[in-house]
């Protein structure tokens, strides 16, 4: 048995069946493509991740030269849907779940500093600067001073759709490498689809009530930020990372309505900076 | 102190044409915004206020009007708003604030009729629609709640039918600071929350555990939110002008071996449909051509069956009845019709 998954990536991602238990397989379409892959199924393999679970990989192997991975199947929505009719009784508890892999002991990085700024200038390089969202947004991340970022585990692509919610738990699929290693940074990836919508930016109009559930989820997750000793500058790393996280999808940008839902993204995140605006 | 505010303060744009909607007369002579609180306790109140905008205030006498039902009642108070608002809470909001109320507080539509026990805040009057046995118009429109067994709410969803208990416009609040902030926290939301309905707020609170809710249900309900639903209430307290003989009991005349006289032979599944018509609300006036000895026999007949007559006129003339009334936009078009049926023939193939 065969059944195709939607994915976004050039990955293929199967379905199968074997001695009567699915599972999936996550493939490789191209050979340049499988270093990448192979990064993933090792990380997906060691992650530590306390009270989520990390889908756990059964083989790996090559198929024509093309690296997969054959993974358990969770049989659950992601949790870009769960949030559709999670009852609001139960955000807390979902809030508790999330924190629980963003509460990392602190720990400032002095490095930190001198990786962003590359990565800033990197992007600086890929993007149009003669649009004025976009070049004062590269402004406020070249003068922000990154000292409060914090080195620890990290996903890599903490969205929405890459945890899948099942029997009460977390499971989480899809990890990246991510040029830096930080709690801020998934936190900020999940910022991106429970305040920026990005998960759902082809819909016409936000489901009042998934906007209602995301904005409770999205207070709840930033007073437990700011609960944390100097939470304050820890979320105002966080938002910066969300600005930086907006500015790299534009050169991936082809269409056009992508591209205005971006500058007002870009808009909005600056405007929460400057105003410290967090809840 | 607890204070009960009817907010009646949109535009009813879903009754286009008409006067401010919470003035429409209903069937029995009283405004829709007077129904609207009669199944609620109002003893239980130390302030009721009712918030109108001032434009219906200038052209419609509404402020005059609400005085002269609710004048003699200390306890009653009118706010004015300088303009239409975007939302129910957004009334309520600027309500709390001009009339400086303080502590728990009530909210219920001037568009419905809920009889309910009201109890203590925080909590939602809401309606069972598993054991209301009445239709539920536009019921995915409706905010459903999910309630626990200690009778909380637990959940409420928006227009997605999901539970069996629906809200109905009547909400407690133990203090305005509560719903304040909240709403503030709404209205303000960075991303836009659009219309924010009371039943929002309730849900931030809910999900934010800044409050629980207790779920009270309601024992009756009646909604007029749109034209048709208002339609609806106007046919079904009708009144209906009905002719004894050959339509109740078969015809007789005055004269001959069966006459006035004689027993009355009801037929009887017209009998059993105008005490339907009468159950549903309908005010039954009755007409026959027989004279003033006849009135407690057919009296007495009538209240055998059930029928609940409003008027019985006696000694009409000979002669096709005709109906005269007006039409307007509250009363539309036709505002009266007649039905002729054969004599003795059956009123369902009809009416
Ligand atoms: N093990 C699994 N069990 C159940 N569903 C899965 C599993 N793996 C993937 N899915 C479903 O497929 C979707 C896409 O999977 P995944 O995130 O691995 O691919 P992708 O986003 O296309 O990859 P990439 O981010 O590498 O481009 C998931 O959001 C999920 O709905
Ligand atoms: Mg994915």
């Amino acid at each position: 048995m065969k059944t195709e998954l939607n994915g976004h990536s050039g990955c293929g991602l199967k379905l199968f069946k074997q001695y009567n238990t699915v599972y999936v397989k996550k493939s490789s379409k191209e050979i340049e493509y499988n270093e990448r892959l192979k990064a993933q199924c090792k990380k997906q393999k060691e992650y530590k991740a306390d009270k989520l679970k990390v889908v756990s990989v059964l083989r790996e192997g090559y198929a024509n030269g093309l690296f997969y991975f054959d993974m358990e199947y969770i049989s659950g929505i992601t949790l870009a849907e769960y949030m559709r009719n999670i009852s609001l009784s139960e955000i807390q508890n979902l809030t508790n779940l999330l924190m629980e892999h963003h509460s990392r002991r602190n720990f400032y990085d002095r490095q930190a500093k001198k990786i962003f700024l590359k990565k800033i200038k990197e992007i600086e390089q890929k993007i149009d600067l003669t649009n004025s969202s976009i070049k004062e947004a590269v402004k406020i991340l070249e003068e922000y001073d990154w000292s409060y970022v914090i080195h620890s585990n990290c996903h890599g692509d903490f969205t929405l759709e890459n945890m899948i919610m099942a029997n009460n738990s977390i499971y989480l699929i899809d990890f990246l490498d991510s040029f830096y290693d930080s709690w801020q940074i998934d936190f900020a990836k999940m910022l991106q689809d429970i305040e920026l919508y990005w998960h759902y930016r082809n819909e016409k109009e936000i489901d009042i009530n998934l906007a209602l559930r995301l904005l409770i989820l999205k207070e709840n997750l930033i007073d437990r930020v700011l609960e944390m000793d100097e939470g304050e500058h820890l979320l105002e790393t966080i938002y910066h990372i969300l600005l930086l996280n907006v500015l790299r999808i534009f050169p991936y940008t082809k269409e056009e309505k992508t591209w205005i839902f971006l500058i007002a993204k870009l808009d909005y995140v600056k405007n929460i900076i400057i105003k410290k605006d967090w809840l | 102190m607890k204070t009960l505010i009817v907010p009646c303060a949109g535009k009813s744009s879903r009754f286009p044409g008409m006067k401010p909607k919470y003035l429409l007369t209903y069937p029995d002579g009283k405004l829709m915004v007077e129904k609207a609180i009669e199944g609620i306790e109002l003893r239980d109140f130390d302030r009721i206020i009712i918030t109108i905008v001032k434009e219906h205030e200038e052209m419609y006498d509404a402020r005059i009007i609400l005085e002269q039902i609710f004048g003699n009642q200390s306890k009653f108070e009118i706010v004015v708003l300088d303009s239409f608002t975007s939302s129910q809470s957004e009334t309520i909001a600027l309500t709390l604030d001009k009339a400086k109320v303080e502590g728990e507080f009530w909210v219920k539509d001037s568009d419905n009729y809920v009889k309910a026990p009201i109890g203590e805040a925080n909590a939602i009057v809401g309606l069972n629609i598993g054991t209301y046995d009445h239709e539920i118009n536009r019921l995915g429109t409706k905010s459903f709640l999910i309630v626990n067994e200690q009778k909380n709410i637990v959940d409420i969803i928006e227009k997605k039918i999901t539970s069996q208990y629906i809200c109905i416009g009547v909400y407690g609040f133990e203090d305005t600071s509560v719903f304040m902030d909240a709403y503030m926290k709404l209205s303000k939301e960075k991303n836009g929350m659009g219309e924010i309905y009371i039943s929002h707020v309730v849900s931030y609170l809910i999900g934010r555990k800044i409050c629980v809710f207790k779920y009270i249900e309601a024992n009756e309900y009646e909604d007029w939110g749109t034209v048709e639903d208002w339609k609806i209430v106007q046919k079904k307290h009708a009144s209906y002008i009905v002719n004894l003989d050959g339509v109740l009991v078969h015809n007789r005349s005055k004269y001959g071996i069966m006459n006035w006289d004689s027993e009355f032979i009801t037929i009887d599944s017209n009998v059993e449909r105008l005490k339907m018509l009468s159950d549903e609300g309908a005010q039954i006036i009755i007409t026959s051509t027989r004279d003033e000895s006849q009135r407690d026999r057919i009296c007495e007949l009538l209240k055998q069956n059930g029928i609940l007559v409003h008027q019985l006129i006696l000694g009409c003339n000979f002669s096709p009845q005709i109906v005269i009334n007006d039409f307007s936009a509250s009363n539309q078009y036709p505002s009266c019709s007649a039905v002729s049926i054969p004599r003795n023939g059956n009123l369902k193939d009809y009416i």
